[in-house]
């Protein structure tokens, strides 16, 4: 991890503490999504959004038709190489902080277009680092809500002083987590007695977590 | 008019175009379906598809337009196909008749190392994006297409995936393609 000053060597603990507090807060309640899918799974996107589940109970509903006014960009469909670029481009114009979901088996590692799809880019993390990862094809509304409630819990961990930290590492060290990422899956589709693997996979996700990500931001809970 | 009647009143006017096939075999009787029957079913019309030498589509599509018995006013669908490695490639146009209510389907074979044929983009607006698109996937080159360019694809994307050779890459624009290499990138 690299060794930058941050804003904990000049600032006492305890008014850190409370900082944080207050602005993970406003961080977690206000998200605001950028407007823009990619294929059926924006569909659902949309239905999350409308009445019936109204994303907006999660201050999550307000999405804005520009990069520059969101915080956070759910990739919801397949990303093809043509529009990799785009997509990188959007995630390079958003501000900070900036969060990102891979919503669907697409955006997650290429789902259905994995063995035999020439045009399709094998998931988005190969272009943006990716915080949350929705499976599902498409994913129902429920599941976006998850995620997006669970991307509050992330937030809710992190220190202003340190966030930055996070993303390095993950630039960083991309190719062991996606492996081990990757491993785990592995392991959930192939378990045939289902209740088990999912608890098994809850208990690795808890692991993978205490493992990878930065002491500071869980000490921050 | 069904796809025979047609296929024949075109035979008769270039007896030289078209190029002679086997027999198919019979189509063996379906059990009755409940829903209502079309007007002419789609199997059908593939199924006597015409094959026309690719010098003589201009003419046979302006005769399938303009003659008041066939008035073919619709370019449906333009479709490359590539049957067999190493064998000559396949263009089908669908043409439909509002008019009529009749539909027809002609192919040509277009050798694979030369695949040129004529644009229709004159005759039917509609063929401009479906000839880019056979373009882009297939390789079929139209000639007297006033922007053919790729439509899906990326524009600096090689090769033409949908044909039976196509060469798979590995990375593009160092992005890996291959699935192989999405944890090794």
């Amino acid at each position: 991890m690299a060794n930058k000053p941050d804003l904990t060597d000049f600032v006492p603990g305890v008014l850190l503490t409370k900082l944080d507090w207050v602005i993970n807060w406003g961080r977690r309640n206000s998200i605001w999504p950028m407007g823009f899918g990619l294929a059926c799974c924006a569909i659902e996107m949309m239905a999350t959004a409308a009445t019936k589940f109204d994303l907006d109970r999660f201050g999550a509903g307000v999405f804005r038709g520009s990069p520059r006014q969101s915080d956070l960009m759910i990739v919801s469909g397949t990303v093809t190489h043509k529009m990799g670029p785009r997509v990188r481009t959007l995630y390079e114009q958003m501000p900070e902080p900036r969060y990102v979901i891979a919503h669907g088996a697409c955006a997650t590692n290429g789902g259905p277009y994995y063995e035999y799809g020439y045009h399709v880019m094998k998931g988005v993390d190969l272009i943006v680092p990716v915080d949350l990862y929705i499976p599902g094809c498409p994913p129902r509304p429920e599941a976006l809500i998850d995620g997006i409630m669970k991307l509050q819990e992330m937030i809710k961990r992190e220190s202003v002083a340190n966030r930055h930290r996070r993303l390095d590492y993950w630039e960083e060290n991309r190719e062991g987590l996606l492996k081990e990422l990757d491993s785990h899956k592995n392991t959930f589709f192939e378990n045939p007695e289902e209740q088990e693997s999912i608890k098994a996979w809850e208990e690795k996700v808890r692991m993978f977590r205490e493992k990878y990500l930065p002491k500071e931001a869980l000490a921050g809970a | 008019m069904t796809p025979s009647e047609i296929n024949k009143l075109i035979k008769e006017k270039f007896p030289e175009a078209v190029v002679e096939r086997a027999a198919l075999p019979e189509i063996k009787p379906q059990p009755a379906l409940e829903r209502p029957k079309p007007l002419v079913r789609s199997a059908q019309i593939l199924r006597e598809e015409i094959q026309i030498k690719p010098e003589c589509l201009r003419d046979v599509v302006l005769f399938c337009k303009n003659d008041s018995r066939l008035a073919f006013d619709i370019l449906h669908l333009v479709s490359g196909i590539d049957y067999k490695a190493g064998e000559p490639l396949g263009v089908t146009y669908h043409l439909a008749s509002i008019r009529h209510k009749h539909w027809v389907a002609v192919n040509s074979r277009v050798a694979r190392d030369k695949p040129v044929i004529a644009s229709l983009i004159d005759i039917y607006p509609a063929a401009d994006w479906l000839e880019r698109e056979t373009f882009d996937l297939v390789g079929i080159i139209f000639e007297g297409h006033p922007n053919l360019k790729r439509i899906l694809c990326a524009d600096d994307w090689e090769g033409h995936p949908l044909r039976k050779d196509y060469v798979f890459p590995q990375y593009y624009h160092g992005i890996p393609t291959a699935k192989e290499l999405r944890w090794n990138s």
